[in-house]
């Protein structure tokens, strides 16, 4: 089972609180109102009937919100055959170029590790098409998608940490940009592979990755770094701020949820093997010539049907007159 | 296009005057409760005030706003589009354009031979589906602007803001030629093809264009030449790069057209000579034509689903609703 958007639900769990609160104190101070004005001789009967309108439209009322929200969420599962034309791969390949990558808690660094990755992915996939987009504080698209080999292999030669002079690290607008070269219609896989040790300073990338991935565009995640930490070596020493050391540390955490959201995988470029994990990956991915996929199914409707029942319900038990009293 | 999953849900609809009738209007509904005023010391309840009734209204009407839209939602809106997609492979194009000062000559009205080539280019990629094209620039030195794409998009916003002189004085034509064959060795298109737009004769650049054009026959690379100018004298007017300073003059126009004739193979590819902005467009034509193949589409149908945004809207409405009749019309139920 998988939820599309789990927002919805942080966000229920919220609003139903305070709507349970509202019809508790709302019951408990009309009640008191009812005492008052209805005579002695019929309150008895007139309450007890309050009290189950009270409890079962209640009930109603925040059962009905609950499948509404629940809807909302995209909540899915069980799979259904459907066609898939694709077959081969575009792929945008994303680099984090902030400073932090400089950090040389993976050896030779974490920017030449990501750059030799990529260089081997672009000699060793023929056939595929790669866009090469760069990060900082703001992010820019170097190549478009093309099969250009000499251009993508010069361009990832010189990639390094001074390409780009904004400060900062937008890994949101990197995203954007990366995914953005997938624009025009084709008939192949698309998959965005982003190196980055995490540092993300603004916008919103869980959202990016979950439109994209909506639009079959998925992510794989690169983890460059280790959770230890590192300082940034300049040119003058370790990078300070004020009197202290800065010091960068790979947010595995934050990365892998992002690869979720983006319906792809983490891959922590520490780790031996990772290159051909990615490859057979990919392979076995484009390798789905003219066949078909399986999509999980949005169950909304069912969510979105008891939520209209339960609130239908809600108002019939007030507007039904019970016992010819109330 | 607009359309529904769902549209049976619609039916759902016709529930709502019922709901309203028995709500509003039924003289046996439950839920109320009849006193006399006398019972209050104080002023009546003020049932009639504009203010109160207005709160009734919107109470009520966005609640049942709400439920029209969430059925709406169950319905299933969705945004259809329908896109070609290409199952073969087209051809790579590489357009060498020439962006040497001479470009600047006014021979071409209403634009000089440079505005003209890159209106003329525009049009011709516009005009093609499924053919990656690239784009190099040369003038004293050469520069790949664009590797052989499909982003047209971004091809045109490079295209657009090419400037004259960007790479210096002069015309190496050679260089040009030998960066488009770099660039097109490794991709894997149909067939690959090689467009070069110049208004002057090699006199720069480490590559003679006959050595280029040797190479781009052992690739099989076909090759266009385009001149374009007329000759004679012909007025010049130019913005220098990176500076306010303008010149302007006049060129002696024309080059070595047999020259140009002999980079080019007879039976891949072709020479043509454009003394016009009609020429011009009529040789791309011509190009276009020649450059035809033959291609296998599929139509995709991408649906984008809306659900999620009409159900929030009912929600925040429904949410508006209740919070309006609990906690300022205080309602018993």
């Amino acid at each position: 089972m998988t939820i599309a958007f789990p927002e919805a639900l942080y966000g229920s769990l919220v609003i139903l609180g305070l709507l349970v609160i509202i019809l508790y104190r709302t019951y408990k101070v009309r009640k008191g109102d009812l005492s008052g004005i209805l005579g002695e001789w019929r309150v008895r009967r007139f309450l007890a009937i309050y009290r189950r309108k009270s409890l079962i439209s209640g009930i109603s009322l925040v059962l009905g919100f609950l499948f509404m929200f629940l809807s909302l969420a995209g909540v899915s599962w069980g799979n259904v055959p459907v066609e898939d034309p694709r077959s081969g791969l575009d792929l945008a390949l994303v680099l984090d170029v902030s400073r932090s990558m400089d950090a040389q808690d993976i050896k030779p660094s974490r920017l030449k590790k990501s750059l030799d990755l990529f260089k081997a992915l672009v000699s060793n996939l023929p056939g595929a098409r790669f866009s090469f987009t760069v990060y900082k504080g703001s992010a820019q698209v170097l190549s478009p998608l093309t099969q250009d080999i000499n251009l993508l292999e010069n361009l990832l030669d010189t990639a390094s940490t001074e390409m780009m002079s904004t400060p900062g690290s937008h890994l949101a607008e990197g995203l954007k940009k990366g995914f953005s070269t997938f624009s025009f219609p084709s008939p192949r896989y698309k998959i965005l592979i982003l190196a980055s040790d995490g540092e993300s300073w603004e916008g919103d990338p869980l959202r990016i990755a979950q439109e994209s991935a909506l639009q079959d565009k998925k992510l794989f995640i690169l983890g460059v770094g280790s959770s230890k930490g590192s300082s940034i070596p300049t040119a003058t020493g370790p990078l300070q701020e004020g009197d202290r050391e800065v010091e960068t540390r790979l947010d595995t955490g934050f990365l892998t949820t992002l690869a979720k959201a983006g319906r792809g995988e983490y891959f922590d470029l520490s780790e031996p093997g990772v290159f051909n994990r990615i490859k057979s990956l990919l392979m076995e991915t484009s390798g789905n010539i003219g066949g078909v996929k399986l999509e999980s199914v949005n169950r909304y409707r069912i969510f979105l049907l008891l939520g209209l029942f339960f609130l239908t319900l809600s108002m019939v038990v007030r507007i039904i007159r019970w016992k010819k009293i109330f | 296009m607009w359309s529904f999953e769902e549209p049976g849900a619609f039916l759902l609809l016709l529930f709502i005057p019922l709901l309203i009738w028995l709500t509003h209007f039924w003289r046996h509904r439950g839920g109320l409760i009849i006193v006399a005023f006398g019972i209050w010391n104080s002023e009546p309840h003020p049932a009639g005030s504009r203010r109160l009734t207005g709160f009734i209204l919107l109470g009520y009407s966005l609640w049942w706003s709400s439920l029209v839209f969430m059925i709406i939602a169950l319905a299933g809106p969705v945004w259809i589009e329908r896109d070609k997609i290409y199952l073969s492979q087209g051809i790579d194009i590489m357009i060498v354009l020439d962006e040497s000062p001479s470009m600047a000559a006014q021979d071409f009205p209403p634009d000089n031979r440079f505005q003209s080539a890159i209106t003329t280019v525009e049009s011709f990629i516009r005009g093609r589906e499924n053919d990656a094209i690239g784009l190099v620039t040369f003038a004293k030195d050469a520069a790949l602007q664009v590797p052989p794409t499909l982003d047209y998009e971004y091809l045109l916003e490079r295209l657009k803001n090419l400037k004259l002189m960007s790479l210096g004085n002069g015309s190496s034509l050679g260089l040009g030629l030998a960066y488009g064959v770099l660039h097109l060795q490794n991709t894997q298109g149909k067939d690959r093809v090689i467009i070069a737009l110049t208004d002057g004769e090699y006199n720069a650049g480490e590559i003679h264009p006959e050595t280029a054009a040797q190479m781009i026959r052992s690739l099989g690379i076909k090759l266009y030449i385009i001149g374009i100018g007329t000759e004679g004298r012909v007025p010049i007017e130019l913005d220098l790069p990176d500076s306010d300073q303008k010149l302007s003059g006049t060129l002696e126009g024309g080059f070595d057209e047999e020259f140009l004739k002999s980079l080019v193979s007879g039976d891949r590819g072709a020479y043509f000579s454009a003394t016009s902005s009609g020429n011009l467009e009529a040789v791309f034509r011509a190009i276009d034509t020649r450059e035809s193949n033959a291609k296998r589409i599929k139509v995709q149908v991408t649906r984008k689903s809306f659900y999620e945004e009409i159900l929030l809207l009912g929600l925040l409405l429904a949410l508006l609703s209740l919070g309006i009749r609990k906690l300022i019309l205080k309602e018993l139920l």
